[in-house]
Order: structure tokens, then sequence, then C-alpha cells
């Protein structure tokens, strides 16, 4: 409980007293060091507790435009309910696993106004007006636009020797749009505020693990003896995420896309019960007498290790108000369980409503609750079809309402 | 060798503040400015130094609106370079002017 609980609070102290960025910058950008936290908890009993740090920066040469992401993170989760997670693994069966790992994402801002959308703005411009040039008659307002591109025919001067108001008149209201935007609020602020909201988010992650495994395996194979194994097992993860906001709207469109590879230990259903004698038990009356005491204990029949394979494509909205209030998205979800040959199909619908933000100048450390609910059908080869519903929630500190790959793991 | 000074000198805000560099007219991608850090407001201008040639001021408006008029001329006032109107408006980043120092 100690080992759990320490670091989870030491993080959630931070997580609530200390969210802002720290100064360092390079590039001009703000590096970010973030903590991370999430505590989730299903219906279907599987529950998790993740701890990590976001060490964001600027993508080299295009910093003004990517951002770039590590996340390495301690987790533990479990299958028997979330009060497990907070009691000593020899009241059960099976240890909760412990995973280290890592998360990826290179993030897109839309930086609609930065100073680098700035200069792809009047690149745009240059080569929209630039288009006309050749032909002939020319209106007034390309004729001086022209002369000063192609003095003599031959492209001269860079766009950036061409004043934006001369331009041709076609390309004048973008070039202004653009500049208001860049007016409204400093590079750092607004860079801030994007990273919010990125526009596109790639991100991958991996994960390694142990867990402790206690089953009852029979002695010799393919007999009915069985003996007590106590064992501990390698396990692992992968995933992939992808991430979409559109740019430029007050509540917009988002669209998600994730795969994940979870290579882990699954308790067998199939249990045996046995009892053997432990002496014998007082009854209280008249005439002293006993009666025969057994303990007895349950273990799962075999260790099953199978490999879940998940994939799924949500679309949803996002308020893009600061701070943002709420997240919401749904699509198909399929996961595939390769060794058992269980499939589940479904829909995901996950909710996000963010009951804090803090921040020094820009809001950005996020207090999320998440809501997932999940419907849809099971098939395997002994039960058939069945109804798999389940409904997830969890408390999230991060820094926007979007998820990273590894956070696709449950 | 000409002495030039570069100032505002027409605009209806006094907090109007402009900042750029002067490179060669159609430097290649690699080039570096001429000269750097070349500041004017409503009340100051910068003073630099260029041999004869074609010379673009790229600047941006770091505060202040309106219109506003920006002048390139000898440092000693005997002959104006260039002088060209702009607006806050149309835009604040990536303005120009190009001069001829002859």
């Amino acid at each position: 409980v100690k080992r759990l609980l320490l670091p989870l609070l030491a993080c959630a102290r931070l997580a609530w007293a200390a969210p802002s960025p720290s100064p360092a910058t390079y590039f001009g950008r703000p590096f970010v060091v973030l903590p991370e936290v999430e505590l989730s908890a299903s219906t279907d009993n599987a529950a998790e507790v993740r701890i990590g740090f976001e060490l964001r920066n600027g993508l080299g040469k295009h910093a003004n435009v990517w951002d770039f992401s590590f996340i390495p993170e301690l987790s533990t989760s479990t299958r028997s309910g979330i009060s497990s997670l907070f009691s000593s693994s020899s009241e059960t069966p099976v240890g909760n696993p412990w995973y280290l790992g890592a998360s990826f994402a290179f993030t897109k801002i839309s930086s609609r106004t930065s100073r680098a959308s700035l200069d792809g703005v009047y690149q745009k411009a240059f080569a929209a007006c630039a288009a006309h040039c050749g032909h002939s008659p020319l209106p007034p307002d390309q004729q001086s636009f022209c002369e000063l591109a192609f003095p003599g025919g031959k492209r001269s001067p860079r766009p950036a020797d061409i004043d934006p108001s001369e331009y041709c008149a076609e390309t004048r209201d973008a070039i202004k749009r653009a500049n208001d935007d860049f007016r409204q609020s400093s590079e750092a602020q607004a860079i801030a505020r994007e990273r919010l909201f990125p526009v596109h988010d790639f991100s991958f992650g991996a994960r390694a693990g142990a867990a402790q495994e206690h089953f009852l395996d029979p002695q010799p194979p393919g007999s009915m003896t069985f003996v007590e194994r106590n064992q501990v097992a390698a396990l692992g993860s992968a995933a992939l995420s992808y991430t979409w906001v559109q740019p430029h709207a007050a509540s917009s469109q988002t669209v998600e896309a994730f795969a994940t590879y979870d290579y882990r230990w699954d308790a067998s259903e199939t249990k045996a019960h046995w009892c053997h004698p432990a002496g014998d038990v007082m009854r209280p009356g008249q005439p002293p007498a006993t009666d025969p005491a057994q303990i007895c204990a349950d273990l799962p029949l075999g260790v099953e290790r199978n490999s879940h394979v998940t994939m799924a494509v949500l679309w949803g909205m996002v308020d893009k108000d600061t701070p943002s209030f709420w997240r919401a998205s749904f699509g198909p979800r399929v996961e595939v369980v390769a060794n058992s040959g269980e499939t589940h199909l479904g829909l995901l619908a996950p909710l996000y409503l963010n009951f804090v933000a803090l921040g020094v100048k820009e809001p950005n450390y996020q207090g999320l609750i998440r809501l997932s609910p999940r419907v849809g059908a099971m098939h395997d080869s002994v039960h058939g079809w069945s109804y798999d519903v389940s409904v997830d929630i969890a408390l999230l500190g991060r820094r926007n309402l979007f998820e990273r790959a590894l956070d696709r793991l449950r | 060798v000409a002495n030039l000074k570069l100032s505002i000198t027409k605009t209806d805000d006094p907090n109007l503040a402009i900042s750029g560099d002067v490179w060669v007219q159609n430097a290649p991608d690699d080039a570096q400015p001429l000269v750097t850090n070349v500041i004017a407001r409503a009340s100051a201008g910068s003073r630099f130094v260029l041999d004869h040639g074609k010379y673009t001021f790229r600047f941006n408006v770091d505060a202040g609106t309106g219109k506003f008029t920006l002048q390139v001329e000898r440092a000693d006032g005997s002959a104006t370079i260039a002088t060209r109107p702009y607006d806050t408006a149309d835009a604040v980043r990536g303005r120009t002017l190009r001069f001829e120092v002859t």
C-alpha cells in the first residue's frame, strides 16, 4: 500500500500545487514538465493507477509548429476491483502487475497565431498572386505586384522584400486576418493555448512489467492432480494513437484512432475449490463435543496468458473555450483476444469533464473526470454471443483533454 | 558610404514602435542582415551607415496602431532616400521599406 500511495500522493501534490511549466526556453518555446496522474475503475472490476511526467519541448528546427513529448510512467492494474489496488498482495491469489513504460508524442499545434503560421500565410499569398503574373492583361493590383516579384520577367525579390500591402487584392483579407490574430495575443500565450488543442497528435508507447502468478498446475501434465505454482511472469503492451482536432472553431470536431496490443495474464474463470482437514472445532453447549474443521482455498486452474488486440475510431467534439470544460466522442471498438478466440464488438463513448484548470497565464494543467461507457457484444466459443456493457470512470491530471498511446490501454 | 537616419515622420499614436533589420535586396536565403536592431518610435529613430546599393528594411510593428509614415534620409538631412505610408490595419509583421543609396 505504501509503495503505491506514497508516489501517488507525492505526484498528486505536485499536480495541484505546482502545475506551471518551468520557465526554461528553447527556440522561444516554453519547455514543459508536467506530472500526469490517473486513477480509473470500471464496472467490470478493472482498475488502474498511473503516474508519470510529461516532458515537452519544441521539435528542433520545426519548434514553432511541432512539439515532442516524452512521458515516462509507472502503473499498476488489477482485474479484481479497485480495492485490490490498495490491498496487500498476500490477500489475493494473484499479485497486481507493475509496469514501467513511456509514451512518445509528436504534436502539431494549430499555429494560426504563431509567427510560423503568419509566414506561411505570406508564402501562400505570394504564391497565389504570383500565379497570375504570367497572364495578360493584368489587373492594376496585380500589375504592381508582378513588377516587384518578377522585375524584367525574372523572379527577383524574395517574398520577404515585398510589403504585405503590395500583394494582390485577393490575398489582403487573409493577411489582415492573420495579423489581427497575431496581435490578439503574444506568441507564447498563443502556443500555450494551442497546446491545449493540438491539430495532429501522433503517439506511440510501450510498457513492460511483471506480475506474480498463483495458480494450480496439473502435475504431471494432463493429469487431474494439481500442485500450486507461484511464478513471476513478464508482461508487455504497446499502443499507437492518432488524434486530430479541427482548428479555428469554437467547438471543434475531433477524430481519434488507436490500436493497442496488451500481453497479459488473465485469471482463469475455471477455479478449483479444495479443502483439507484442520483438526476439530469445539461445539458450544453441553455435553462437550467437537466438529471436524477444514481449510478451503480457491485457485485458478492453469494459467491464461492472453494477447489482447484492440482498435477503435472515435468521432467527437471538444469545447474550445479557455479553459475547456468538456470533450465527448464515440465510435466503434473491436477487441480480439488472440489465444482464447474471444471477440468484443461495441461502441465506446468517453466523456471528459474538466473540473480544475490551473495555470499562470493559460490553463495548462487540467483535472479531469473521464466517464467512458462501453456497450456491445462479446463472442467466445463456449458461451456464444453475450452482452458486454461496462462503464469506466477515471480521475485524471494532465495537460489537456486528449490522450496519448498508453492512455488507450484499458 | 552614407550616414542614414530612419524615423517615423507621421503618426497619431505616440506609442507606435517598430523594429527590424536592413537587408540587401534580393538577398539569398542564407544571407545575414547588414544592419540589425533598427528601432524607431514616434519620438526617436535609428542611425546607421550603408554603402551604395539597394536595400530593404524589413520590420515589425511592436506597439501602437494606425497610419504612419516611415522615412529614410541622410543623417545630415540633406536628402530623403525613401518615404512611405503604412497602416497597421494592413499588417503588423513582415512590413518592408525598399530604398536605394546612390
